[in-house]
């Protein structure tokens, strides 16, 4: 298995766990009154687990298990993958904080982080159809 | 890989990338970036990755994947795949149809070609998944 798509594999999972653990405090009534913070990041819980869990989850697996791009470069460059993923889970993580902050205070700065953050994820996204377009192919 | 989950995932990886675009403009104008008028392809958003990416691109794998009848014949009948394709990405494109003219109708239709597709698909599986249970014993 190559090297990224293991850690793609393990932080898919971390989001996972992130994300259940937000939708037990989403839902625990004594826990939103005392801080109204927590409600919305309601959006963040469905992202971590589509964006940083199944979606990341299948970023690995298609880099792993794709036909080979070439048979010199069976996986295409590498560090292109790395790029992903340090895009993809930084974009998110900073999602995850910005979101509820700027509901909470709208300071100009977490707009800003919010802005970054989409388009940190928007170019992972981007980043991963360009480096797996030419992997699906008829073997 | 088979021809027909070059299909599904070439056309998952499209409405992935227009999902994520639009995600990433939704978040924009959350940040006040882009105009509020964005929210209203919230929906769109919504459909073209749960069911354009996430069901589109898992359908497309487990064709290919998934346990083959014999050697001799492969994966079985094309026809309930093909039909599947068709009805799936026809009930994506309809369902962001409703949403984007406002027409409730169209999104109902939409997610009746959707649950088709996926009828159509287990219909083909089923009798992969069997095979290989007889196999084994
Ligand atoms: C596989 C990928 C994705 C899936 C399945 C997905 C799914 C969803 C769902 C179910 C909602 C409604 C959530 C709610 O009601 O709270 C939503 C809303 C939203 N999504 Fe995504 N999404 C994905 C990726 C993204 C990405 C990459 C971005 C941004 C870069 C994004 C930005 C948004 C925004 C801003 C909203 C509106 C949140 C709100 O209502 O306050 N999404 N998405």
């Amino acid at each position: 298995m190559p090297h990224w798509s293991r850690w793609m594999v393990r932080m898919a999972m971390i989001h996972l766990c992130l994300a259940l653990l937000l939708g037990i405090m989403v839902s625990f009534r004594p826990l939103t009154m005392r801080y109204p913070v927590v409600l919305s990041a309601s959006p963040v819980y469905y992202h971590l687990l589509m964006v940083g869990w199944a979606t990341q989850l299948i970023f690995g697996v298609a880099h792993w298990m794709f036909p080979r791009y070439t048979r010199e470069q069976p996986r295409g460059d590498e560090r292109w993958m790395a790029g992903i993923f340090f895009s993809l889970n930084g974009g998110l993580l900073l999602r995850t904080v910005a979101e509820p902050m700027l509901a909470q205070s709208g300071l100009s700065l977490w707009a800003w982080l919010l802005g970054f953050s989409a388009l940190l994820q928007w170019l992972a996204g981007i980043g991963f159809i360009l480096a797996i377009w030419k992997r699906v192919k008829e073997k | 890989m088979p021809r027909l989950s070059v299909w599904f995932i070439r056309l998952a990886l499209i409405y992935f990338g227009l999902g994520f675009t639009l995600g990433a403009g939704l978040l924009m104008a959350k940040g006040s970036f882009l105009p509020l008028t964005i929210w209203r392809y919230r929906p769109l958003h919504i459909e073209l990755l749960l069911i354009g990416w996430i069901v589109q691109l898992a359908i497309g794998v487990s064709y290919w994947i998934l346990p083959r009848l014999s050697e001799a014949n492969e994966r079985g009948s094309k026809t309930p795949v093909r039909i599947a394709l068709l009805a799936l990405n026809g009930g994506v494109l309809t369902v962001c149809a409703g949403f984007l003219f406002e027409r409730e109708w169209l999104v109902f239709a939409g997610r009746v070609l959707e649950t088709g597709a996926v009828v159509s698909y287990t219909f083909h599986l089923h009798p992969r998944l069997m095979y290989s249970v007889w196999r084994k014993r």
